[in-house]
C-alpha cells in the first residue's frame, strides 16, 4: 500500500455573508465564538481552515448546519440557491 | 487600539501588518544581525568610541525597534505566555517553532564555523614533568564569547517571530482604526534612513548614524497621528517635548559654562 496522499484541499465558507446578512462586525462574531477577529478575516479569506471544534460553535451560533457554512466546492451563489428552491415543486 | 480612544504612537505607526512589509523587516533584521556581528569581528561597521572599535550605536538602537516591530507585526503570538491565542494562532506559533528550531541549530553550526575560520591558531607547550607536548589549539578572549553567546541568543529570540512574520498572512485593518500610512512609503522612509544611517556610521566611524534613523521614526509617528485624523503632536507630547528641549539647553549652557571656566 503507497502513502496517503497529505490532504491540501481548501475548506470553502460563507462567513462573510452570514456575518454580513446579520449586521456583525469582525469583532463581534470573533467575541461570540472566542477567537480573535483577525482568525474571522483569515477564515472568511480561505486562509485557514477551522477545527471540527471552531466550525461546531460556528454553527451553533448561526443556527445552521455545518454544511451550511462549510464545504469542500465552492458555494454557488445564495440567491441563485434560494430561486432554484423556490422554482423546486 | 481604537484610534478614537488611544493615541497613535510610532509603534502603531511603524507596526508592519502585510506580509511583504513583515518579510523585508525580517530579511532587515537578519542582515542587521550580520553587520553586528561584523562590527565586532571586522570593525568595518564599527564605532570608534573608547579604545577599542564597538557596535554602532545605530545597530544597539535599530535591532530592539526592528525586532519590536515585527512582535507587534505578529501580534506577539510567539510569547509562550500569551493570554489570548486562539486555535488559529496555537496552531501558526507551534508551526513556526517547528521551522525555527532546525534554523537555529544551522545559525550556531554557522557561528561556531566562523569562529573557528577566524580566531587566531595558537599552540600551547605544557610541560608535564620532563616531556614537553604541543597542543595546537584557539584563542577566544572571555569577552568574545559572552558576546557570541549574545548574538546566538539574540538569534534564538529572533528566529520564531521571525519565522512567523515571514509565513502569516496579511493582517486585515481593526475594523474601529483610523487610516494608516501606506506600508511601502513607510517602509521606504524607514529603510532610506536605516542605510543613510550605516553609510554615516561605514564612513565617519561614529555613532552620528543614529539620528537620521531616530529623526525619522518620530517623523513617521506624527505623519502616521496625522493620517489617523489626530493632531501630530498631542499636548501632552507638545509638554513632553518642551521638558526634553529646556533640559538639553540646561546641559548645554551648563557644559559651557564649565569649559569657559576651565579656560
Amino acid at each position: 500500500m503507497g502513502r496517503k496522499p497529505k490532504e491540501t484541499g481548501t475548506i470553502h465558507n460563507r462567513l462573510a455573508v452570514l456575518r454580513a446578512e446579520r449586521a456583525l462586525s469582525r469583532q463581534q462574531l470573533a467575541d461570540a465564538i472566542g477567537v480573535n477577529f483577525q482568525t474571522i478575516g483569515y477564515l472568511e479569506r480561505g486562509d485557514y481552515s477551522p477545527s471540527l471544534e471552531l466550525a461546531f460553535r460556528l454553527s451553533e451560533f448561526f443556527d445552521l448546519p455545518i454544511e451550511a457554512i462549510f464545504a469542500r466546492e465552492p458555494f454557488a451563489p445564495m440567491t441563485r440557491e434560494s430561486l432554484v428552491r423556490e422554482e423546486a415543486p | 487600539m481604537p484610534a478614537t480612544t488611544s493615541d497613535v504612537t510610532w509603534r502603531d505607526a511603524v507596526t508592519p501588518l502585510s506580509r511583504a512589509s513583515r518579510r523585508r523587516w525580517t530579511a532587515c533584521y537578519a542582515l542587521l544581525l550580520v553587520l553586528a556581528a561584523a562590527s565586532v569581528t571586522d570593525g568595518a561597521f564599527a564605532s570608534d568610541r573608547g579604545s577599542d572599535p564597538t557596535t554602532p550605536l545605530l545597530l544597539l538602537v535599530a535591532i530592539p525597534v526592528v525586532f519590536g516591530m515585527l512582535r507587534r507585526g505578529t501580534r506577539r503570538i510567539t510569547a509562550l505566555d500569551h493570554p489570548d491565542l486562539d486555535e488559529r494562532d496555537v496552531a501558526a506559533r507551534n508551526s513556526a517553532y517547528r521551522i525555527a528550531f532546525p534554523l537555529f541549530g544551522l545559525v550556531v553550526i554557522a557561528a561556531l564555523v566562523l569562529l573557528v575560520a577566524t580566531v587566531p591558531d595558537i599552540t600551547r607547550t605544557p610541560r608535564a614533568g620532563q616531556i614537553a607536548t604541543t597542543i595546537p589549539g584557539f584563542f577566544v578572549e572571555g569577552r568574545a564569547l559572552l558576546g557570541l553567546g549574545l548574538w546566538i541568543a539574540l538569534w534564538a529570540a529572533f528566529l520564531p517571530t521571525g519565522v512567523l512574520a515571514w509565513r502569516e498572512p496579511d493582517a486585515l485593518e481593526s475594523e474601529t482604526d483610523g487610516e494608516r500610512l501606506s506600508e511601502t512609503i513607510r517602509d521606504a522612509l524607514l529603510g532610506l534612513a536605516l542605510a543613510g544611517g550605516l553609510a554615516i556610521v561605514l564612513v565617519s566611524h561614529s555613532d552620528a548614524g543614529l539620528w537620521p534613523f531616530v529623526a525619522t521614526l518620530a517623523l513617521l509617528g506624527a505623519l502616521g497621528r496625522r493620517a489617523a485624523g489626530q493632531p501630530m503632536l498631542s499636548r501632552q507630547r507638545k509638554l513632553r517635548v518642551a521638558i526634553g528641549i529646556g533640559l538639553i539647553l540646561v546641559l548645554l549652557v551648563a557644559g559651557l559654562l564649565v569649559s569657559v571656566s576651565n579656560g
